[in-house]
């Protein structure tokens, strides 16, 4: 049975806990719709009237088959607690409903946030201008959220493993293990763990800190209206790491969703993502080390997508869109034979003159 | 089997008939299933199309790179490959890693142009260094 039945036969249900949870004596749940992007999530718009006041809410439930990285709903509703006190645009957490006996599955409710988050057409349609803009006001946000410290960290967040010594080391290891986990061999996978692992003391810098990370900040996953911010979401897979992790994976070329000379997101300009980092009290961005970490985004994606396409394949989860995604695997492995052998990994200078090709 | 119409002419015409009678009269989250099936009939139909010759040219690369007979058990050699690469059989800056880039760059391009041909032009359009093909 899909959700949207459970849904639609569990509203009095969702009701009744609201009734709890509020104390309120009249609660009303109607559901709007179902939004996009659910490939690991479910998430639904629901309009709740609680005694009176209306709220636009969203339900977010797992996916049938969720993705071993990713968090539970009661872990995803502490963490947006945190980011949401520490001023980051993120949906206020509303409630939590973590025995899964209400509609069969843990669920939360959040605030709906005002705008859209798909991906191709946001690319498409910003100006150069505006482009830049955003792309400023995404890298003021993150290191909005990469002011959150280990040591600063409040109980909430306890659950969060503690990070690596050497943390691209340990991301490499994860990597070769979740390779080993696939039933096909990857080769060209294997070849780039290797290269990024023999790159790696370059770009270990001295000063290294470890801060609250998103680490699935990228165009898709924020909420634009008229070209602002409105929004950071899908937090499930956030944890303590390298700020460069965050800032390579915005930049990363998968996620440039076809628009790949806008270097940060598909949106705008690299230097504007940056200074709006700088600028919002992130530290001086090394850009050379974002490219590292832009390499290890292609090489995650890539996994990501392979294990997209057996959740399929296993038969945990029937769904076209899973089984086309193990495709776009192909696309990173390409980009990853290319660029890991470019020097500093980017892309050899254009002659005056030697090119006729403008692409 | 022999009856006409193959495989491929039945996928050509289940295709078709999605892409032009019905992907123009569906909307949303339909158009988006819908549209989500033609690329999953494309990409099988290219595949099938050009099954014999990839296992063909993904063999003699095998060949190539190990400079020996490999047999013709494809997803042996490449579990093989990639058990190479992991205990780092192919030293850097050699020309065995020479050979293992080029059949890399190969065999992903093989397929690349299956899955997305118009990526892999992009790609080989742009500025990197993609000398191997």
């Amino acid at each position: 049975m899909g959700l949207s039945v459970m849904l639609a036969n569990n509203i009095a249900a969702i009701e009744a806990f609201l009734r709890r949870a509020t104390g309120a004596k009249e609660v009303a749940v109607k559901l709007v719709g179902r939004l996009g992007g659910g490939a690991i999530q479910e998430n639904w718009a629901v309009d709740l009237a609680i005694d009176g006041k209306t709220i636009a809410a969203i339900l977010r439930a797992d996916a049938p088959s969720g993705i071993d990285e990713s968090w539970g709903k009661a872990q995803e509703f502490a963490l947006l607690k945190v980011v949401h006190a520490a001023g980051v645009k993120a949906p206020q957490p509303l409630w939590l409903e973590e025995t899964g006996s209400v509609i069969g599955q843990p669920f939360h409710l959040t605030q709906r946030l005002s705008g859209s988050a798909d991906p191709r057409k946001l690319v498409r349609a910003l100006e150069e201008e505006e482009g830049d803009a955003l792309a400023q006001e995404l890298g003021a946000e993150l290191a909005k959220l990469h002011r959150i410290a280990p040591a600063a960290a409040q109980a909430d967040l306890a659950f969060l493993p503690a990070p690596a010594a050497d943390l691209v080391a340990a991301r490499l290891a994860e990597f070769r293990r979740r390779l080993d986990a696939l039933p096909e061999a990857q080769p060209v996978l294997e070849w780039a763990v290797n290269r990024l692992e023999d790159e790696a003391p370059a770009y270990a810098r001295g000063g290294d800190v470890i801060r609250f990370c998103h680490r699935d900040f990228r165009t898709g996953n924020y909420l634009v209206e008229n070209a602002g911010l409105t929004g950071v979401l899908d937090f499930e897979f956030a944890g303590w790491s390298d700020p460069y992790e965050d800032l390579g994976w915005f930049c990363a070329r998968c996620w440039r969703f076809g628009m790949y000379s806008a270097e940060a997101g598909g949106i705008g300009r690299r230097d504007a993502f940056y200074a709006g980092y700088e600028a919002a009290g992130g530290a001086p961005v090394d850009d050379g080390k974002v490219r590292f970490w832009e390499q290890m985004a292609a090489l995650r994606w890539a996994i990501m997508s392979l294990e997209q396409a057996e959740r399929h394949l296993s038969g945990r989860e029937r769904s076209m869109e899973l089984a086309l995604t193990g495709l776009v695997s192909l696309e990173m492995e390409y980009d990853l034979l290319i660029d890991l052998r470019l020097p500093g990994f980017k892309p050899v200078p254009k002659k005056r003159n030697e090119e006729g090709d403008a692409a | 089997m022999k009856q006409r119409p193959g495989a491929d002419a039945l996928l050509e015409a289940a295709l078709t008939t999605l892409q032009e009678d019905l992907l123009p009269t569906l909307n949303g989250r339909q158009k988006f299933q819908a549209a989500m099936i033609a690329r999953a009939i494309s990409v099988a139909k290219q595949d099938l199309e050009g099954a014999a010759e990839s296992r063909r040219s993904e063999l003699q690369s095998f060949a190539r790179l190990y400079g020996r007979d490999v047999g013709d058990d494809l997803a042996a050699l490449r579990r093989q490959l990639a058990a190479d690469i992991r205990a780092r059989k192919f030293a850097a800056g050699k020309p065995e890693e020479t050979r293992l880039i080029d059949h890399l760059v190969e065999t992903t391009a093989t397929e690349l142009r299956i899955t997305n041909t118009k990526y892999l032009a992009q790609r080989q359009r742009g500025r990197g260094a993609e000398s191997a093909v």
